[in-house]
């Protein structure tokens, strides 16, 4: 049985790292780590230029909302406190450190010595709080505030391995490849917000890493294996819950609302690792795919890593790319520069050639084909919505539901007119919400 | 953004650096000094010695999705012209290279327009999208063989340039080109009104005496079956508009269109839905209704509009529902066109005024947003939410609430698509009148010697065509309509052979102006008739006999009032409660005339008989009404 929701789309899946085995990648020369990827302001720099660094040391921290400490990835020396930019194009504080080769690791790096039955949720909450750990997608939310708003009303946990975008395999992998620390993980998560009950959700080409979690998981009735019906975007929280529960979330609900919590499966063995070995989130595991990829893989990177550095690490370029995307080609971020840092929240990276170019032809017009309409996964009228966001008419853009759009870009992709869609209606949110603060 | 790149080029050629010297432990050391100027200054570098490229001095920065489909409007309208294609080649190989003339007139001069348009208007200009050229094609598609060759010219110039281009162009139009082209070319029906039967190869240079032949819709229009075999109506041996005579290549277009999936199945369904149901239960024709249904749904430009015409994106609804909608619009109105009003043909009024709805359809039938109403999908996810309600009673609280809202969401939706429907028929309704009047007031014009030709003089000459080789090839098809000929007068020796055949076309050769309306007489007189003799073999026994002749004599004359106005009624039909005599009448004549025709007089003789038997003075009351039956249309 599968599970899955109306609207979406297939996508051809450009399996080329699909079958390929995690590589851990040597660390680099330099890092350069972003102090801010979330909403919260940015944590305040613990370290000097100079100071000697070792793996897993805090370099910042943060007593703010929304935000969470870092932690070097490389031991080595710090060579700079500089604004750079983000793979999002936020400019924020970066610490650079020169990697001494050495791979010391800091001496906070200690398992927790509690045993899991013994610990209370808090003390959970607070290891993931020092351990850095954001949410291992786009969003990158601190999972210790998730968390904290979330012990007491939710009764049942997600995860999330359902990575639906093409080229995107590196939740697979880890699934596939790591299933025991996936499940400690959700014991963890269990322990810590006392539910009964947890959900893998996997996508059906997937079946693989679902038949070796079954097999750990035989006999508990705590976690359950959901099979997805593979198809975009089912990896998004709402669709993933409406496939799951059958119930649809309004844009202003949150998921805690029908007691429902999503976690990506990297953040899930994130937090396990920093239980059982108190390592931070100082790596992750990045696909390195594209046509202009020579040999694209999935590679555990430490954070702060180059882009460039880790296309080198795959191979190098074969053809000259024209883009370079941060996340998948669907809601990923092209990025300005090669030297952009791999972020908590890079997924992948990729670099497409000329070949992904939308072929530029005749000037996007819309034909009223009705193609969005039909895969929309919000049941949006998205030609209504982007045509009211050209000529300006907000209002009658929000009456026609632009705020539950989730700009998961399949209008965008199947729009034969080649109308940006996805990112007209986008614009209409941003004014949206500017005019909403205004009548605040 | 390029502020924040050039805050960045310095560390991004420190990168660079880093690359190249990753490439100098590999290959040369000399290179690199030059290389990296070169890199800042030229756009893209690369080493070919070692394929390795490096990367580009700038990225391209767009906003997402970075992937699309391979569909592109230019790849949707190529799949039109290929399903429009073997229909208008089998028109070219029906009417000859004339036809072949009309399509690349007006496909050119569609293009031309196109073009001079947008250059006139400093668009870019677009014909490489091809939609000028499907505008073309189903202009000529949809146009007379013998139109003069100027028509197709104007029809271009007035789809592209006045209802495509001023609109704004391309999916801004707000009815289609190609249809509303046809109906202002409509307004000289000396050149729109011509046609000739299939086979007739007609020369490049139009002849002003081409033989004239009635299209099966025409035949329609006057209460008879066309004299063709359902095999030739559906495979396009038939006079008509150059693209629309081959049912058969039409569908096979649509399928393929389907399996492309440029088109859905919801418009095409619905309209040709509507007009089959339709017409199964209120057949215009004194015969079989069946037969009539197949001979509307394959008459005309129905198969093509339907297909083509009405799944135009510009003009139709982008809702499923809509589309639906939409369909059982078109459906109502051409049927009422069809039925009631003057012209024989009624798609392409229908589709431009369902066109002029697409917004109001589109607002009603806006799906249900995600979450808005909170749906819950019960099939394959009972399961988990069944064990989340049994931990949480939050949300117990909250699944008990929704089967309500459920109901709710059904009806709402059901609303909407009831208020459209109420819309379309009083749309529906109003044109009905309308077109009943003008019809009614221009019944004394002159204008019937059309009408005239095709009843009375063109149908021998058709049946002589029919007898050529190409058409006599089926005889003993069992839809042959061959066996609706009219009866032979000097045959009726059997008095009580007072069947629909004789009453009918003794009207139409005595007035052929009431055609219609002696018909539906003839039809009631018929039915009354039988309905009699069935009601007095059943009631004689019971009932004195002067009850039932007093019956026959109150019932007839509210029968005829009435089947003057079945126009009405039948129209009206789902807003208003008809009565259920006269839905019932049309229903036993067809069940009687289609198939039991021989055994039907024979049944009545035998009732007769029985009756004489029986009861001394039964024989004096059919008589009776076998006079009025026959003496009916005489007194109308």
């Amino acid at each position: 049985m599968t599970y899955t929701f109306g609207g979406g789309i297939r996508l051809e899946e450009h399996k080329n790292t699909r079958d390929k085995w995690v590589e851990t990648m040597p660390a680099p020369k330099t890092v350069s780590i972003p102090l801010c990827r979330h909403a919260g302001a940015p944590a305040e720099p613990t370290v000097k230029v100079g100071d000697a660094v070792k793996i897993g040391q805090c370099i910042a921290d943060t007593n703010g909302t929304l935000s969470c400490p870092v932690h070097a990835s490389v031991s080595g020396k710090v060579i700079a406190i500089e604004e750079r930019t983000t793979p999002t194009g936020e400019t924020v504080p970066h610490v650079v450190i020169e990697n001494d080769m050495e791979d010391a690791l800091h001496s906070d790096v200690q398992p927790f010595e509690k045993p899991l039955s013994d610990t209370e949720p808090e003390e959970i909450v607070d290891i993931i709080k020092n351990a850095g750990i954001t949410g291992m997608d786009a969003a990158s939310f601190p999972t210790h505030e998730k968390l904290r708003a979330a012990i007491g009303k939710a009764d049942k946990i997600i995860i999330n391995c359902a990575q639906c975008e093409p080229f995107l395999h590196a939740d697979h992998r880890l699934t596939l490849e790591n299933p025991a620390s996936v499940i400690n993980g959700i014991k963890i998560l269990i322990k810590a917000l006392d539910v009964h009950k947890a959900y893998i959700a996997i996508g059906d080409d997937n079946a693989a890493a679902a038949r070796k979690i079954k097999k750990l998981i035989r006999g508990s009735r705590m976690i359950s294996v959901c099979m997805l019906k593979s198809k975009y975007p089912m990896g998004d929280e709402r669709t993933l819950i409406c496939s799951l529960t059958g119930r649809e979330l309004p844009s202003e609900k949150s998921p805690l609302d029908v007691g429902c919590i999503v976690f990506n499966v990297q953040t899930c063995v994130a937090i396990y690792n920093a239980f059982a070995h108190g390592m931070p989130l100082v790596k992750r595991i990045v696909t390195v795919s594209g046509d202009a990829v020579k040999k694209p893989k999935n590679v555990l990177v430490p954070i702060g890593t180059s882009f460039s550095d880790v296309i080198d690490f795959a191979g190098g370029l074969k053809r000259e790319p024209t883009k370079i995307i941060e996340g998948g080609p669907m809601t990923g971020q092209a990025v300005s520069h090669s030297n952009t840092p791999v972020t908590k929240g890079t997924t992948a990276i990729l670099a497409l050639s000329r070949r992904f170019e939308a072929p530029v032809g005749t000037p996007a017009a819309c034909i009223r084909c009705g193609r969005c309409v039909k895969s929309c996964p919000m049941h949006l009228m998205p030609n209504y919505i982007a045509g009211f966001a050209r000529k300006g008419e907000v209002a009658k853009a929000e009456r026609f539901g632009a705020m539950a759009c989730i700009e998961c870009g399949v209008c965008s992709y199947v729009c034969p007119g080649r109308v940006e869609i996805t990112n007209c209606i986008k614009t209409a949110k941003a004014e949206i919400k500017k005019l909403t603060e205004t009548e605040e | 953004m390029n502020d924040s790149l050039k805050n960045e080029l310095p560390a991004e050629d420190e990168t660079l650096g880093d690359t190249d010297s990753s490439i100098e432990s590999e290959t040369v050391s000399e290179p690199q000094e030059e290389s990296i100027p070169a890199e800042t200054d030229t756009e893209t570098p690369n080493a070919p010695r070692e394929k390795t490229f490096s990367f580009p001095e700038r990225f391209t920065v767009s906003p997402a999705p970075h992937i699309r489909t391979s569909t592109t409007t230019r790849t949707i309208m190529t799949d039109v012209i290929i399903a429009l294609l073997p229909a208008f080649i089998f028109g070219v190989y029906a009417f000859g290279l004339r036809a072949l003339m009309i399509g690349i007139v007006s496909v050119t001069s569609a293009v031309f327009f196109q073009a001079l348009t947008e250059l006139i208007l400093r668009r870019p200009v677009t014909i490489s999208d091809f939609s000028a050229v499907v505008t073309g094609l189903l202009l000529a598609m949809s146009l007379p063989p013998t139109v003069p060759i100027w028509m197709p010219i104007v029809g271009a110039f007035f789809a592209i340039v006045v209802v495509k281009g001023l609109f704004g162009g391309i999916g801004k139009n707000i009815v289609n080109p190609a249809l509303a082209a046809r109906l202002l070319l409509l307004s000289w029906p000396s050149g729109m009104g011509t046609f000739v039967s299939a086979g007739s190869r007609l020369s490049t240079i139009a002849s002003a005496d081409v033989v004239a032949a009635a299209t099966p819709l025409s035949s329609l229009k006057e209460g008879v079956l066309p004299d063709i075999t359902l095999w030739d109506l559906v495979f396009g041996n038939v006079s008509g508009c150059i693209g629309e005579i081959s049912s058969v290549l039409l569908i096979a277009g649509g399928v393929y269109l389907l399996v492309r999936r440029v088109i859905t199945w919801h418009t095409p369904v619905a309209f040709l839905a509507t007009i089959a149901v339709i017409s199964l239960f209120f057949p215009q024709t004194a015969s079989g209704s069946i037969n009539f249904m197949l001979a509307e749904l394959f008459s005309g430009g129905l198969i093509l509009a339907a297909i083509f015409m009405a799944t135009d994106y510009a003009t139709t609804p982008v809702t499923s529902m809509g589309r639906f909608v939409f369909g059982i619009g078109c459906g109502l109105i051409t049927v009422c066109i069809r039925f009631f009003g003057r012209a024989p043909e009624g798609v392409t009024i229908a589709i431009l005024t369902m066109n002029l709805l697409v917004y109001v359809i589109d607002r009603l039938t806006m799906p249900v947003r995600f979450g808005g109403k909170n749906r819950e999908k019960t099939k394959k996810t009972a399961e988990i939410s069944q064990k989340a309600t049994d931990e949480s009673p939050a949300e117990s609280a909250i699944s008990s609430e929704q089967p309500k809202k459920k109901v709710f969401v059904f009806d709402n939706r059901l609303l909407s698509t009831l208020i459209c429907a109420a819309v379309i028929l009083l749309l529906y309704a109003v044109s009905c009148f309308a077109g009943d009047r003008i019809h009614d007031n221009t019944v004394t014009d002159p204008d019937p010697a059309e009408t005239n030709i095709i009843t009375n003089e063109i149908l021998p000459e058709e049946t002589t065509e029919t007898t050529t080789p190409e058409t006599t090839a089926s005889p003993e098809t069992s839809n042959d309509y061959s066996h609706i000929q009219p009866i032979d007068r000097t045959n009726t020796d059997n008095p009580v052979q007072i069947i629909p055949g004789e009453t009918v076309y003794v009207t139409e050769t005595e007035a052929p102006i009431e055609s219609t309306e002696a018909e539906e007489t003839s039809e009631t007189s018929e039915t009354s008739e039988t309905a009699e003799t069935s009601e007095t073999a059943e009631t004689s026994e019971t009932e004195e006999t002067t009850g039932p002749a007093e019956t026959t004599e109150t019932e007839e004359p509210e029968e005829t009032e009435e089947s003057d106005d079945t126009d009405e009624q039948e129209e009206s039909e789902e807003t208003a409660d008809p009565e259920e005599t006269t839905e019932e009448v049309p229903a036993e004549t067809e069940t009687t005339t289609e198939s039991e025709r021989p055994e039907e007089t024979e049944e009545t003789t035998e009732t007769e008989e029985t009756t004489e038997a029986e009861e001394s003075e039964e024989p004096e009351e059919t008589t009776e009404a076998e006079e009025t039956a026959s003496s009916e249309p005489a007194i109308l």
